[in-house]
């Protein structure tokens, strides 16, 4: 018979141990049907097998598709390349680097001073007050918005936790949720969740001036800081939540003689913290350490020079931002091993990527990118670019691995930069109020900015505006080369 | 005469036999009727005994159709051995039998899906063929998905 030449000639190997790598391409590709990009890179990083069936243009054109479902047309003309068409594209929208986001405007009573931005919602405080609104229903032409009143004095800073972390409420809630935190002039902290507050948290004497960046601690008793004008940081319990109250208190660390100003958690363990206070002493403090004798919490101090202007921790080394100047220091050695020069002026604002090296500071008229790799050790950094022509001072200032977004009060427009060399990829309006910007959030693809505009002694208005790029599809010409007037 | 009868033979060259009307639902095995007649045996060398047995189980289900999407469901989530439901996958597709090579091939996905590196690395034995440099590479290089 024709059909039995195909017989195999040893048909003894039947073992019960088949392996996914042993099936063969075809069969595989019809399994990652029904994977996202997150279980794909997960299947192309465990093993090289993997990552040549990951690279598959046919898995690359549903994954497109199904992202950019308007862009159909597009994608299904590409005969080749589709993953590298998909990286540019979601590079692209990453920086923003197109003219046609959809824009949402919402008018806001009075200046904001500080913007969140979670997958689903925007969070601004007002004074004393939190407005938090719904993106979907924005998106929706609707204004969908909570008002968070508790709070008796001016809130200071303002925390996202992922709820799954907290050990809260976990049985009840969707696994992506957030818990906000705030800290007020009103000397408390209020833990807020599905629109109310569920703890306020009371110990500081004085103004709660400030909140830990991350949560501490591992496991089930996770704890968050906060930093005081009463120069103490407090540690509380996010796990005793509920009818014991009193216990929310875990620690009162003493040794700061001035207000709080920046606290950062080190990711080395994260059982440490290191706290700035406004007379430019910086502390680190191991939380895992029993608070029964205070001094012994704290395990580091140091000094930098100036007004302390922000602060972020990666692995050993917290990088402080102060004066005119920010340094690396050391945690293990609590010693400086980099510093940037210190003849570019005052500082405003400041973020960093540790991973990819790059830090940017925000200076009067222009903010500069930095290369924390070059020159270590005792000399003196200068900048790897400068971000130029803003107006007045750059307060405002975003990091991520694919841009920079910087802004200031007197200039209307908020800039945007490529991450990796500092070139301009596009400017944004900040409002139609065209005052300036006086806060933004930003994330992947999207962007919110706050106006205000004071009209008199008695009148004044902010206004927010939400831009999604996750669907623009015209791009700006403002990549290559840029001048305002093209707006 | 009673219902056409196929002999289909496993790779380890075991015989089994299925009505011809069944046996179709393999598109594969349709068109091997369809060009050869196929009065002998039908050969499946990349398919064992073992899960043979279980595409003819499967073929043979009498179900009433508004029941069958929740049988076929139920009769890939009963093979709790992940090598044994690679086999299945792997046969469903290669006889081209649709319900049984989506439901199979979900399942397969189903031990990836939502799962961290580490965990279908175990799950799926699947041995890390790189150096930690291009570990290091490869990871860096899909940083921008997580």
């Amino acid at each position: 018979m024709a059909s039995n030449q195909s017989l195999p000639s040893t048909s003894t190997n039947n073992d019960s141990t088949k392996k996914i790598t042993d099936m063969d391409m075809d069969s595989l590709l019809h399994c990652t049907s029904h994977l996202n990009l997150q279980d794909l890179s997960n299947m192309a990083v465990s093993c090289k097998f993997f990552n040549r069936l990951v690279s598959s243009d046919s898995i690359w054109r549903r994954l497109f598709r199904e992202r950019w479902p308007q862009q159909e047309a597009f994608i299904i003309s590409q005969a080749s390349g589709v993953r590298e068409a998909y990286m540019a594209r979601y590079r692209a929208l990453q920086q923003f680097k197109f003219v046609d986001p959809v824009v949402n405007h919402l008018y806001i009573p009075t200046k904001c001073s500080d913007i969140l931005l979670s997958k689903d919602a925007i969070y601004v405080s007002l004074g004393p007050r939190i407005q938090t609104l719904n993106i979907d229903k924005l998106l929706e032409g609707e204004v969908s918005l909570a008002s968070l009143n508790d709070h008796r004095a001016r809130i200071t800073s303002m925390r996202l936790f992922p709820l799954k972390e907290t050990s809260l409420f976990w049985n009840e809630a969707p696994i992506n949720e957030n818990v906000l935190v705030t800290s007020s002039c009103d000397h408390s902290i209020r833990l807020w969740w599905e629109g109310s507050c569920k703890q306020c948290f009371i110990g500081h004497i004085g103004p709660v001036t400030i909140l830990s960046d991350k949560l501490l601690g591992d496991g089930t008793g996770k704890v968050f800081a906060s930093g005081g004008e009463d120069s103490t940081v407090r540690l509380w319990s996010l796990s005793s939540i509920g009818r014991r109250r009193q216990h929310a208190l875990k620690a009162t660390l003493y040794g700061h003689e001035k207000p709080i100003v920046l606290m950062s958690v080190t990711g080395h363990g994260a059982s440490h913290l290191v706290s700035v206070s406004k007379d430019s002493k910086v502390r680190v403090w191991d939380a895992s350490i029993s608070a029964s004798d205070h001094n012994s919490s704290c395990v580091g101090t140091t000094s930098v020079s100036g007004v302390p202007v922000g602060m972020k921790c990666h692995d050993s080394l917290i990088y402080i931002a102060a004066g005119s100047s920010f340094e690396a220091v050391d945690l293990r050695t609590m010693e400086s091993v980099f510093r940037t020069s210190t003849h570019l002026g005052r500082l405003y604002s400041f973020d960093i990527m540790p991973s990819s090296f790059l830090a940017c500071t925000g200076g009067n008229g222009r903010a500069m990118l930095w290369d924390i790799r070059k020159s270590t050790g005792t000399g003196e950094a200068g900048p790897m670019a400068e971000l130029d022509e803003h107006i007045g001072p750059v307060t405002h200032l975003h990091m991520d691995p694919y841009k920079i977004v910087t802004g200031g009060p007197r200039d209307p427009w908020v800039k945007i930069w490529q991450a990796d060399t500092g070139k301009q990829t596009n400017m944004l309006i900040v409002s139609p109020l065209q005052k300036g910007c006086f806060g933004f959030a930003a994330d992947g693809f999207r962007i919110v900015t706050a106006d205000y505009n004071r009209i008199n002694h008695n009148r004044e208005e902010g206004l927010l505006c939400f831009r999604d790029f996750s669907n623009a599809v015209s791009l700006g010409s403002l990549s290559d080369e840029i001048s305002g007037s093209k707006f | 005469m009673s219902k056409k009868t196929l002999t289909l033979m496993s790779k380890d060259k075991q015989l089994f036999n299925i009505e011809e009307h069944l046996a179709v639902q393999s598109v594969t095995i349709r068109n091997m009727v369809k060009e050869d007649g196929a009065s002998s045996v039908i050969p499946l060398p990349r398919v064992d005994s073992e899960t043979l047995a279980l595409v003819i189980e499967y073929l043979n289900r009498q179900q009433a159709p508004e029941e069958d999407e929740d049988y076929v469901k139920k009769f890939v989530d009963e093979r709790g051995e992940i090598p044994t439901l690679l086999e299945l996958a792997q046969a469903a597709l290669d006889l081209d039998i649709k319900k049984l090579m989506d439901a199979a091939c979900m399942k397969v996905a189903d031990l990836i899906k939502d799962f961290t590196l580490e965990e279908v690395r175990e799950a799926l034995r699947i041995e890390n063929d790189r150096t930690p440099e291009e570990e290091k590479a490869i990871r860096d290089e899909f940083q921008w998905a997580f």
